[in-house]
This record gives C-alpha cells, sequence and structure tokens, in this order.
C-alpha cells in the first residue's frame, strides 16, 4: 500500500530547501529496508508479518523522518499518526526496533509522539524494551511517549507501566530520569504520588530534584 | 541578539563538577550541533533579539508542533562561532506560525569537526540552557487553544484539552 501517496501533501514547496531542490513526492522506504533492522530479541518482525492493508511501516516511518515542511501541517500529522494506528502492536513494536539505534533528539520525540498515539497496543512493546535495557537516549523516548499517553490507553496495565518507570527513576542517565518523572506524572495519583515521593528523597540532581517536587505538586491541582 | 537551538539534551551540556570538560563530553554535546538532513544541511534555530522574546518563542515551537514536555534550548551567540566560515539564512516552512517563521533560521556550514570545535567554545564559557517545564508548556498550550489563530496551527491540540 502506497500509503505516502495517499497520504496529503500541501502543494506549496517548503522555503527551507535553497537552490530549488525541492523532493517530497515519494518515500524511499522498501519492505526489503526492513529487513535490514536493528531488531533485538524479542522482537522478529518485519513489515511482512502485518496483516494485509496494514500501512507499510517502513514508508511510514521515512515520512516520520521528514516530519517537517511539507509533511509538518497539523492535518499531515493528523493523517500519519492516524495510519501508524492501524499498524497496531506490530507497527509499535516495528517502530520502537527501528527507532532503537537513533539518536537524533527530535526524531526520537516523533517516534514518542507516534507510540503515544499508537496508545493501548503500544504499551507492551513499550515495556518489553525498557526491560531489555535498549540505550539512553532510546529510552528517553519510551519513557516520553508513556508520559503522553493518554490515562484510558494505559489503564489496564498501570502496575506494570510503574513499575517500568521505577526501573527508569533509577537509571544513572540524568536524561532517562527526567524523562521518568515525567511518565509518573501521568500515572493516575495513587500510583504517581508514590513513586514520585519516593523518588524526591534519592533524587541526587538539584534541578530533577526541583522537577520531581514541582511534578508531585501538580498532582494535588489535578485532583 | 542570540540563538535558540531547538530540542537539547541538559545532561550533554550540564557537566558535573567544575573540572575543564572533557573531549568526550564535548564530543557528545556536540551531537546536539550537527546538522539534520531534514534541514537541508542547516541548523535549525530561532534568533531571538531579547530576552521578552525568547521563552515565548521556546514555548510557541513546543505547543504548536508537540504535546506538552519539559524542554530543554541552548543559547547560543555569536562568538560562539565567531571566525568560523558559517552562514545563517532566513528560511522556514510554509505551515510554520508567522510569529516563528519570522524568526527561525538556518546556520549552514557546520560540519562535524566545527560542531566539535563550536560546543567546546560554548562549554568552555558554561553553557546557557533554556528550560522550560511541561506545566508552562501546559498552561500557555490551553490558552492559545482559545486563540483561533493559533489553534489551527497546534498539532496535537487534544493534548491541551485534558
Amino acid at each position: 500500500m502506497a500509503l505516502a501517496h495517499a497520504i496529503e501533501i500541501p502543494a506549496e514547496p517548503s522555503n527551507r530547501v535553497r537552490a530549488g531542490a525541492l523532493s517530497f513526492n515519494a518515500v524511499a522506504g522498501t519492505r526489503e529496508s526492513a529487513l535490514q533492522l536493528p531488531i533485538r530479541p524479542p522482537f522478529n518482525l518485519s513489515p511482512g508479518s502485518l496483516p494485509p492493508n496494514t500501512p507499510d511501516p517502513s514508508e511510514l516511518f521515512e515520512l516520520l523522518a521528514k516530519w517537517d515542511g511539507p509533511y509538518a501541517g497539523g492535518n499531515c500529522l493528523r493523517q500519519q499518526t492516524a495510519a501508524w494506528r492501524l499498524t497496531g502492536a506490530e507497527g509499535a513494536a516495528w517502530l520502537i526496533a527501528r527507532s532503537s539505534e537513533e539518536t537524533d533528539i527530535e526524531l526520537l520525540d516523533r517516534v514518542a509522539l507516534t507510540l503515544s498515539e499508537i496508545g493501548q497496543p503500544a504499551i507492551d512493546p513499550i515495556l518489553r524494551w525498557v526491560d531489555c535495557s535498549a540505550g539512553s537516549e532510546h529510552l528517553c523516548a519510551l519513557f516520553q511517549a508513556l508520559a503522553w499517553m493518554d490515562r484510558t490507553q494505559t489503564a489496564e496495565s498501570i502496575d506494570a507501566i510503574a513499575a517500568a518507570i521505577d526501573v527508569g527513576l533509577g537509571s544513572d542517565s540524568k536524561d532517562v530520569r527526567e524523562k521518568a518523572i515525567a511518565a509518573a506524572g501521568a500515572l493516575p495519583y495513587q500510583n504517581a504520588a508514590t513513586l514520585l515521593r519516593e523518588h524526591i528523597d534519592v533524587e541526587r540532581d538539584p534541578t530533577l530534584k526541583a522537577l520531581t517536587t514541582q511534578t508531585f505538586r501538580s498532582l494535588g491541582a489535578e485532583c | 541578539m542570540w540563538w535558540l537551538i531547538r530540542s537539547v539534551r541538559r545532561s550533554r551540556w550540564t557537566p558535573d563538577g567544575t573540572a575543564p570538560v572533557s573531549r568526550e563530553f564535548t564530543q557528545t554535546a556536540s551531537a546536539d550541533l550537527i546538522p539534520r538532513p531534514i534541514d537541508n544541511g542547516g541548523l535549525s534555530v530561532y534568533q531571538i533579539p531579547d530576552s521578552a522574546e525568547e521563552k515565548l518563542t521556546a514555548t510557541l515551537h513546543v505547543v504548536l508542533t508537540r504535546k506538552p514536555e519539559t524542554v530543554h534550548f541552548l543559547r547560543i551567540r555569536r562568538d560562539h562561532f565567531q571566525n568560523l566560515p558559517l552562514e545563517i539564512e532566513h528560511e522556514f516552512s510554509p505551515d510554520q506560525h508567522p510569529y516563528l517563521k519570522e524568526r527561525h533560521r538556518n546556520i549552514y556550514g557546520i560540519t562535524a569537526e566545527l560542531s566539535v570545535q563550536i560546543a567546546g567554545n560554548i562549554l568552555s564559557q558554561g553553557a546557557d540552557v533554556l528550560t522550560i517545564t511541561a506545566g508552562e508548556i501546559r498552561t500557555r498550550g490551553v490558552k492559545l487553544l482559545e486563540d483561533r489563530e493559533f489553534a489551527a496551527h497546534i498539532a496535537f491540540p487534544n493534548a491541551y484539552r485534558r
């Protein structure tokens, strides 16, 4: 399914592109390219394992990487995230595996946004990757996805999510702890309060300690 | 006048202790300065005329393109890349809000080698990071949703309706 062509691309060219070198008419992703992904156990997915007529994640990922210029309009972003939702848990697992070696913060941010939009089907793949020690940049994206996920999507997996966040709060990486604090703040009050209260006592970084305190206080405001 | 680099990792710019920053630390930090292919080889920044505008610019960028999160922007000044062969171009995406369009710049000519040099210049003077919390982003987003002109540009409006 040539999903890129189904997504509406605004006709106006991007002013970012210099010397008229415009190129947003196609995506380079192929099903073959997905077979070379750095997929680690316990995942063994390729786009070919998805149900028929599901959007091709490798094509969608190419668009994600170009989430700028003509691909950045609100309507275009909504169409892309809607397409990702159709890929479900398999698409989420593929996306997580594909992005595991990425270090571009903005791209990882889009991965997090996309996973949060996939919602509940993405939770199990996220937790499995948190469990198998992804790199710190990647872990940041996974915790950010949990932080952005709607509570209706996380309700059935709260205990498992809280356990994963607890692991993140104990990370040596300040960046991972920062994102884990954000994810804790998105949990229901009791879970969030427990995690954050304990974390305030042990957080060594002054900025993160202040952030934890602030997140903890904001829980009260939401109740 | 200075420039804000979008989305940096705070830890890359805040070394522990006061000892001279190591080459390895500088190398890691420089990853935030390497232009992405998506920006056509330019480092995407916002040009800020004064401090009154910087927080608004940074907050608008996040509200319009993301869901609420705590973000860190790196402030860079001209002396950080004085005498380096770089070009600053006023470029923007057609879908950007006019406020951001006016301020967006791409810095061209940053190679991997130069990015380490610039990171060293920044770190030697103590990096200046602007942090905006998720709470501040959310508060601003909720207000902007009431403004029809801005609301039309918010990519994830539901994230500001909770």
